[in-house]
């Protein structure tokens, strides 16, 4: 009947494209390059944060290959796009690891691409594949049995919701309801949730899913609508800037006007923009009332040597993106919370290419990264790693809209009910 | 489009709508089975893929990554959702959007094994369920809801895709048949059309054969078939042909015939239109010029023409005559037939009728002449007669009253002289008797023989006119002092014979008997003699030599030696008897010995058994008056106070001296007019109590006279009697009381005068009049009753009559046949008479 649509693979094509992209470019890099592989979703919703997290970390390595780079080779970040797509990350993580140049997975970005990479660095433990720093607060890749092949530098999301729901509890907003993507990502913000209420005796009182991938267009009146019935206290999203900005519009619109908080991975500086966008299209104050966790310092913290520096660089590098695989038409943030942390990522990542006599020997890198065990990265906190220890830093910070920028929140008596 | 192909089309669209549409529910049908079961299928494969996979992770409680690992397998085509129940049964793990859906959240997954359930989710839709257990069900459960949407929407593009095909299928079809059909319907018209010529009789038409197949064949059937026909065609035309010009021959020769006739031809048809005629017809109605044919016979003719023509379609095997009249005042004789045409076992069909005009103008006027001729003759004879006969016996009347007595005895050579006068007076009276007599006997026997005589033939009893003739000749036996026998039986069936004629015949062989019988009897006997009635009368005469007993048929000749005896007669009575006999369809003959006495028999053939006993009696009821005038003669009374006034009207100035003479003689006063005109100023101005009325007058004649008379109030209640020679019908037909025929008998007349006057019978005898539908008629025959007339219905005349009626009973004509006539006239006291209307 040639209606059944066989089960065609799209395999190949993948690879025979993948094949036809990649030589070119290590061949540029030459030969004695520290080359790092970041597979991350330079299109899509996560555009904006893989472009930062991608500008922060080159600002750095920028600064360290101006110097010399580490023992007279360069770093170079090899970067390719997933689409924010655990099939493309798969395809790129192989690539990554079967070329023997490749040193390390660094910066990946995204827990239902993460999630997924994971098993091939089991699946490839005699190459020695190790992942750095995936921006994702995800719990696989920081439990067994992949904890042994990842090295994260930010806190958890477990960590980030449980710090929003005690501070929320804490100011008796107990009805929490949930707002989260439907995939790995969204889930492992909701098992947070649910495992932080519980702490309190308290259960999720509503949640609401989206399809990934979802645009600001999109309406989320029916999200809105099944969190309302359920009259919360407060919602804590667990999304991509698109969709979260967009609940937060349709939220305020169907006149649901409690706090409304978003974990680190949303990149809010971008979610602002559209926000800011969104509200002078409805003539309506749509930055009030939000919440936002970081993994990091807010960047507007001068106090922190860390953030001077990641200005000074960040100055220096000036509006360059990884232009060749993305969509023309954004425009880069000066600073954010999502470049600051790949700034840091790769503050950590050169202290550590710096203690190895091979900094391209993939045998020696986790030695060198576990030996890190106490950083001063211009933080404040120190870096902490260990042969058990898996996760360089564990702060969450609160931020709130002031004046159209994230400032840190010190007070939480604001959102108390 | 051909009539085939449309019937084609319909049926390879109902086949084919039938096919396809049942070709895509099976195949829709085994499309879902198979993709029901590759999804049932495929389910179970991803919730044991799932279940495997997740057994460390959820006993880590890490939903993230159960996840990741549900959401790798949503990317499947027709996975709809997964999810993922722990063993406290909560949904750790799922893929819906915006929420989990009531029915999920509502379950609890406590089954064992791998089960296949039918779910249908609110405001998601229908999915297949298929739920693996982890770990054995120790570890939770996982749930794979596949998209029956896909199904249907896959069987939808199947089936949408197989109609298309169908479709094109069925264009194409459509197609291919149209060609197929244009091949076969093409010869098929053209052997349609080929045959339509054939039937047209165009034997020129051909058609070309050039396949094989039964169209083919069938063409070549048809050409050899059109060849035989054609031939069969050509011969019958020839034979047509043939038949034809024979016909026309024929048809020309007839016409020929039919034009040629002398006579005017006529044929109508059933219709009354005019299908045939000839010049002569066109001739004789002055119509030449135009066409007669197809007309209607009642526009183009007119009067007995159409009405002969309309009878005779009427009527069947009869021939009608008819008198027409023609052009330029022409009379013709027409004699129509009705045409029937004879189908075997049916009834005649009347087609018409034919009519043959004879133009007989010619004979008419002949014949017209000869009646003319007889009448004046008659006239002239007769006329001077009458005042030769009349006078004489006035002279005679005088002579031997006035004149005789007084001339005394001393002339007795004058006495000498007077006597020879009156003896000369006599022989001139009888010798003038005898000449009218005569006279009326040639021309009786003139008329007879060419036809003239009107013959009123009516049922007859041979009784009655036994009784009549010998009542009439009753004085003639006394005054020889004969003896009379009569041997007739009263029931003797009718004849058919005219009444008077009959009487006629009687009297002429009772006269001769008398008058060659001295003495003895003379016997009259009627005898019923097969399918006849014989009459004879006997006499004891001297007898006929039997010589002579064919001769005294002949006319003017007598038994014995005319030279040397004196005749006794005219000779020409027993002529004019076989004439009245034989045109009855009669013999007449004589049986005699010399010196015995004669026997003179006539026989009359019987009527034929239609018996109308009225008939009889419905003569005029003039007639019937005359009749009782007759028989009361003697009882005739004179009631003269006062002397009644009689006008005599007659042109004949010697007819007008004798009647008026006769009239003072007999004590009336007596007007006389020469003409019409001064009779009807006379009549008005005098009041006449009586007019005598002869016909034949110049200028107006008497029937005008009469019917002038009538329509003046002041002349309409004087009796009128006609006093002419013409015929008794003519006479009757002019409306007077009563008619006399010249030359007159003075004692009929005077009679008849004073019956008119006085009235029949006596005062003691009364009238009654029969009512006609309650109204009572009017009749100067009522003068005849002297003192109250009665009208009576008729059951009161007959409730009268029971009761001792005795007088006059008057019965209009127009009631007459209704009413019992010979029940009346069978009753003695009675008269009846018979009003004319």
């Amino acid at each position: 009947m040639g209606i059944f649509r066989a089960g065609i693979s799209l395999w190949p094509i993948v690879f025979l494209l993948a094949w036809l992209a990649v030589p070119g470019r290590v061949s540029a890099s030459g030969e004695d390059a520290i080359i790092l592989g970041m597979s991350a979703g330079f299109k899509g919703p996560t555009k904006g944060l893989a472009a930062e997290l991608y500008r922060g970390s080159l600002a750095y390595f920028e600064w360290v290959n101006s110097r010399g780079g580490v023992k007279g080779r360069p770093i170079e970040i090899q970067p390719r796009n997933d689409n924010y797509d655990p099939l493309p990350a798969i395809e790129n993580t192989i690539r990554f690891i079967e070329d023997k140049r490749v040193l390390a997975l660094f910066d990946y970005l995204g827990t239902p691409t993460v999630t997924r990479a994971l098993p091939l660095l089991k699946s490839y433990s005699q190459d020695k594949a190790f992942l750095f720093f995936p921006f994702t607060g995800a719990q696989p890749q920081r439990e067994p049995p992949y904890d042994a092949y990842v090295f994260n530098l930010r806190a958890s999301y477990r960590q980030e919701v449980r710090a929003l729901v005690y501070a929320l509890a804490a100011v008796r907003r107990a009805r929490i309801a949930v707002f989260y993507q439907a995939d790995a990502y969204g889930r492992s913000g909701w098992d947070g949730v649910k495992r932080a209420l519980l702490d309190h005796g308290l259960s999720i009182a509503a949640e609401a899913t989206y399809r990934r991938g979802a645009v600001t267009a999109e309406s989320m009146e029916r999200q809105v609508r099944v969190l309302m019935e359920a009259k919360p206290d407060a919602v804590i999203c667990i999304g991509a800037y698109p969709a979260c900005a967009a609940f937060i519009r349709d939220a305020r619109l169907a006149g649901l006007d409690v706090p409304i908080a978003n974990v680190s991975f949303v990149g809010s500086e971008a979610m602002l923009r559209v926000l800011e966008a969104e509200g002078k299209r409805l003539h309506l104050d749509l930055t009030v009332n939000l919440i936002n966790t970081q993994v990091v310092p807010s960047y507007e913290d001068m106090s922190l040597p860390a953030v001077r520096e990641y200005r000074e660089l960040m100055d220096q590098l000036g509006d360059r993106t990884p232009r060749t695989l993305m969509d023309p038409g954004y425009e880069p943030f000066r600073y954010s919370f999502v470049s600051f942390e790949g700034f840091l990522n790769a503050k950590v990542m050169t202290a550590a290419l710096e203690r190895m006599e091979d900094p391209t020997d993939r045998d020696e890198l986790v030695q060198a990264m576990e030996s890190l065990k106490h950083l001063d990265i211009g933080i404040g906190d120190p870096v902490r790693f260990g042969p058990w220890r898996r996760q360089g830093l564990d702060e969450v910070y609160f931020t709130t809209v002031e004046n159209g920028a994230f400032v840190p929140l010190k007070n939480f008596s604001g959102f108390a009910k | 489009m051909s009539k085939l192909f449309r019937k084609t089309l319909l049926a390879i669209v109902v086949l084919f709508g039938i096919v396809a549409n049942a070709t895509a529910l099976m195949s829709a049908w085994i499309l879902y089975n198979n993709l029901t079961e590759e999804y049932v299928t495929k389910g179970r494969a991803i919730a044991k893929s799932i279940a495997g996979a997740s057994v460390e992770v959820l006993l880590n409680r890490d939903a993230s990554t159960v996840q990741a690992t549900i959401d790798e397998f949503l990317e499947i085509e027709g996975v709809a959702y997964v999810y993922v129940r722990d063993d406290k049964g909560d949904v750790i793990s799922h893929t819906f959007t915006p929420c989990i859906p009531k029915e999920v959240l509502a379950g609890r997954g406590g089954r064992m094994g791998v089960t296949v359930d039918n779910v249908s989710l609110t405001g998601h839709g229908e999915y297949i369920q298929v739920s693996a257990p982890i770990l054995a069900g120790v570890a939770g459960r996982v749930y794979v809801g596949m998209d029956k949407d896909i199904i249907w929407k896959k069987m939808r593009a199947a089936i949408l895709q197989q109609e298309l095909l169908m479709l094109g299928m069925f264009c194409l079809s459509v197609v291919v048949f149209y060609i197929l059909i244009k091949g076969i319907s093409r010869p098929l018209t053209e052997l349609s059309e080929y045959a339509r010529r054939l039937k047209n009789h165009d034997f020129s038409a051909t058609i070309e054969v050039r396949s094989g197949d039964e169209v083919g064949l069938l063409a070549g059937t048809m050409k050899s078939m059109a060849g035989e026909l054609s031939t069969l065609v050509t011969g019958l035309e020839k034979a047509v042909a043939n038949s034809t010009a024979e016909l026309q021959e024929t048809l020309a020769y007839m016409r020929a015939i039919i034009e040629n006739l002398a006579d005017g031809l006529l044929v109508i048809d059933n219709s009354g239109r005019i299908s045939n005629y000839n010049p002569a017809l066109s001739a004789m109605f002055g119509l030449e010029g135009h066409d007669l044919t197809g007309k209607d016979s009642r526009q183009a003719f007119s009067g007995s023409m159409v009405e002969l023509a309309e009878r005779a379609r009427s009527t069947e095997n009869e021939v009608l005559t008819a008198e027409v009249r023609l052009a330029g005042g022409g009379v013709g004789k027409a004699l129509a037939t009705a045409i029937h045409q004879h189908a075997p076992d049916e009834n005649p069909v009347c087609k018409g009728a034919v009519i043959l005009v004879r133009d007989i103008t010619a004979e008419k006027q002949i014949d017209q002449m000869k009646t003319e001729f007889i009448s004046t003759v008659s006239h002239e004879l007769r006329t001077p007669l009458t005042s030769v006969l009349g006078f004489a016996k006035i002279i005679r009347k005088k002579f031997g009253e006035d004149i005789l007595p007084n001339l005394g005895p001393e002339s007795r050579k004058a006495e000498r002289a007077a006597r020879q006068i009156k003896d000369n007076l006599g022989i001139i009276v009888s010798e003038g008797e005898r000449l009218t007599e005569l006279v009326n006997d040639v021309l009786d026997i003139a008329k007879m023989e060419s036809g003239k005589v009107e013959w009123d033939m009516r049922q007859a009893f041979i009784p009655e006119i036994i009784e009549r003739s010998v009542s009439s000749t009753a004085s003639l036996i006394e005054n020889k002092r004969l003896r009379l026998v009569t041997d007739v039986p009263a029931d003797l069936p009718p004849v058919l014979g005219d009444r008077d004629r009959l009487i006629q015949v009687m009297l002429n062989l009772i006269s001769n008997a008398v008058k060659f019988t001295d003495r003895g009897f003379i016997t009259i006997r009627a005898r019923l003699d097969g399918e006849a009635v014989r009459v004879g009368v006997e006499d004891t005469g001297p007898g006929i030599h039997a010589k002579d007993q064919e001769l005294i048929f002949e006319k003017f000749k007598q038994s014995g030696d005319t030279l040397t005896e004196k005749p006794k007669g005219t000779g020409l009575g027993l002529p004019i008897c076989r004439q009245i006999v034989e045109r009855h369809g009669g013999k007449i003959w004589v049986e005699s010995r010399l010196g015995h006495g004669s026997v003179f028999w006539f026989t009359l053939p019987l009527t034929p058994p239609v018996a109308e006993t009225n008939e009889c009696s419905a003569v005029s009821g003039f007639q019937t008056f005359s009749r009782e005038v007759e028989t009361l003669t003697g009882a005739g009374a004179r009631f003269a106070v006062k002397k009644p006034v009689i006008l005599v009207v007659d042109d004949e100035p010697p007819v007008r001296a004798y009647l008026r003479a006769l009239f003072t003689e007999e004590g009336f006063e007596a007007l006389a007019a020469a003409d019409g005109p001064e009779a009807l100023g006379l009549a008005a101005q005098h009041r006449p109590d009586l007019i005598t009325m002869d016909l034949m007058m110049p200028g107006m004649d008497g029937a005008t006279v009469i019917e002038r008379l009538r329509a003046d109030a002041r002349t309409r209640d004087i009796p009128v009697i006609v006093i002419s020679a013409l015929p008794a019908r003519i006479r009757e037909k002019a409306g007077a009381d009563a008619t006399m025929v010249k030359p007159v008998d003075e004692i009929a007349l005077l009679e008849t005068v004073n019956s008119l006057l006085h009235g029949v019978g006596a005062a003691s005898r009364p009238c009654m009049v029969l009512r006609v539908n309650g109204e009572r008629a009017q009749s100067p025959l009522f003068m005849l009753c002297p003192g109250e007339v009665r009208y009576a219905s008729r059951d009161e005349v007959w409730a009268r009559l029971d009761e001792g009626f005795t007088g006059t009973v008057f019965v209009p004509s127009s009631i007459s046949r209704e009413t019992d006539l010979a029940r009346l006239s069978a009753n003695r006291n009675i008269h009846v008479v018979i009003l004319p209307d």
